[in-house]
């Protein structure tokens, strides 16, 4: 690995932490829990349990966890221009643009895999809290899918959040949040920019302006690549 | 020979500083407030000028990190990455600019498994300071304040080091200390509220010694306990106290040193410093005490007495901490 990306991926762990990753993980977890015991209440059949299971993946897992945590995540990391020139390693010499990825690569990763953990947990308690005749087992396929998408989702916010810190700073992320959660839930045209319309879309949800569900992957693939480059040419190497 | 080279260059504060630098010391007297840090920061290439050009062999250190890597910097401000210790954090620098650690801790005198985060402001200076010193071929130096802290060795071993890479490389050096120019050596230049004098200077003007013997009226909430710290420094030749108007004037031989003296005198006798006016009949003098020499000898002695001391600039500044 890149001198550069290993440092980049070993500063944003020494600056996630431990403790702020663990707390994390566990109040997703508390609130994954909390609300699939709401929702296991109301199953009654094979087709109610299938719909708590695309709440608990669309709603907690993708529409709540992963913009949050990649929101809260880019807020601890830090990303402000001012903070990347100054950052110690680039200082002395370091390329500070394959610095800055190896910071976002591994917030992403660390997003992508406890979103995965998170949609895996909500199949899972789907499949429990039905009853044994009404067949939800957990399958494979649907967990691989849950992960990839997962993995995709979080590159996806990332990198906007990245971007989006980079350009207007603290404000930047939140209005991206906001425009996300607004923009994002609609249907149209406007949606086409946020990542949560791509994610509904390749959870089974209604798509902006009628698209394919390869057409959500590619788009949320184009989301990454723009905010990517945007980010990378903001920064001087 | 490297060089490094700025024109017009302008970001808050600096007002289209153009200075070239192509060898030898170089020494950028002027308060932070007068933007000594952004200077070095923008030459050590951390930030980018909002306007004008900045580069060091044409390439502009900020974009280039080959560039940087053959800068020595000290900043006005040194953030270091948590989590690590000072070994931890020194082990991959080894590799990027040829340094020794074992040389670095053997200057710093630091616990190499002391925690980053658990080091007080002086001692990461101290820590990016001897990593500067200890580069092993540098195009260019860039240091600020790097005689602020220490004792009497570790600055005569500074000022030795900083001889010998002003020998084979650039070196420039932004301080707020009129003594530790004329210290350093080579060319003087001032930065006054953004504007940097067009022309290195030899040596430092009359402002700092004023025609010989300095005087500076002083204003104080509690004159009496001023009057009594001041008469034990030995830098104070002379005083008066004008009871009426509250008004003491303390004489001294240099501005500096002087200034110095009633910033430990405040800080001594716990009272907040009203005003602080020279007196001078030349009006030379005079002027170069009001454009920035004296304000920087007030921030060298606010920076060494390192408490709570207000001083007011006697030109209708601000308030400084």
């Amino acid at each position: 690995m890149n001198a550069d990306f290993r440092e980049g991926v070993l500063d944003a762990r020494r600056a996630l932490g431990a403790v702020w990753s663990g707390t994390v993980a566990t109040a997703s977890l508390l609130l994954l829990a909390a609300v699939g015991v709401l929702e296991g209440q109301a199953i009654g059949s094979g087709t109610s349990a299938r719909h708590v299971q695309l709440r608990l993946l669309a709603g907690v897992a993708f529409g709540l966890v992963l913009p949050l945590v990649a929101f809260a995540a880019s807020a601890r990391v830090g990303g402000r221009l001012r903070d990347l020139m100054t950052m110690s390693w680039a200082r002395y010499g370091g390329n500070r643009r394959v610095f800055a990825l190896g910071r976002v690569a591994l917030v992403a990763l660390g997003g992508g895999a406890l979103t995965a953990s998170i949609g895996v947990l909500a199949l899972w308690l789907g499949s429990a809290t039905a009853a044994p005749t009404l067949e939800l087992p957990p399958s494979w396929v649907n967990l691989l899918t849950v992960t990839w998408v997962a993995l995709l989702g979080a590159a996806s916010y990332t990198t906007a959040f990245s971007a989006a810190h980079l350009y207007a700073g603290n404000a930047g992320r939140v209005l991206f949040l906001i425009a996300d959660w607004l923009l994002g839930s609609s249907t149209g045209a406007l949606a086409l920019p946020w990542p949560r319309a791509h994610l509904r879309t390749l959870l089974g949800g209604t798509a902006p302006l009628s698209l394919e569900t390869h057409d959500a992957a590619l788009c949320l693939l184009a989301i990454t690549i723009v905010a990517t480059f945007l980010y990378t040419r903001r920064l001087p190497a | 020979m490297s060089g490094l080279v700025l024109e017009r260059v302008w970001s808050t504060p600096l007002a289209g500083v153009s200075l070239e630098l192509r060898g030898g010391i170089g020494v950028v007297v002027g308060d932070e407030t007068d933007g000594t840090g952004e200077l070095a920061c923008i030459c050590a290439g951390v930030r980018a000028p909002r306007r004008g050009r900045v580069a060091l062999d044409d390439r502009a250190p900020f974009a280039s990190p080959a560039t940087r890597r053959s800068i020595a910097s000290l900043l006005p401000d040194e953030t270091l990455p948590p989590g690590l210790d000072v070994r931890g954090w020194l082990a991959p620098l080894e590799g990027l600019l040829g340094i020794s650690a074992a040389t670095v801790l053997d200057d710093t005198k630091l616990e190499p498994t002391r925690a980053l985060a658990g080091l007080t402001s002086a001692e990461r200076r101290t820590l990016a300071l001897a990593i500067a010193l200890a580069h092993p071929s540098p195009r260019l130096v860039v240091l600020h304040d790097p005689l602020a802290s220490g004792d009497a060795d570790v600055r005569q071993r500074t000022l030795a080091r900083i001889a010998d890479l002003g020998r084979g490389s650039a070196v420039l050096v932004t301080t707020p200390s009129l003594a530790d120019a004329r210290r350093l050596g080579g060319s003087v230049y001032q930065l006054d509220r953004g504007l940097l004098s067009p022309a290195p200077q030899a040596a430092w003007p009359g402002g700092s010694s004023a025609g010989g013997a300095v005087v500076i009226d002083i204003e104080a909430d509690e004159p009496r306990a001023l009057l009594a710290a001041l008469a034990l420094a030995p830098t104070v030749i002379e005083l008066r106290f004008d009871e009426t108007h509250g008004l003491i004037s303390a004489r001294g031989a240099e501005l500096e040193p002087l200034a110095n003296a009633i910033a430990r005198a405040a800080v001594d006798a716990r009272t907040t410093l009203r005003l602080l006016r020279p007196q001078t009949d030349d009006l030379d003098a005079a002027r170069a005490l009001h454009t920035g020499s004296l304000h920087a000898a007030y921030a060298a002695a606010r920076n060494r007495a390192q408490s709570g001391v207000i001083v007011r600039p006697p030109q209708g500044g601000s308030n400084e901490r």
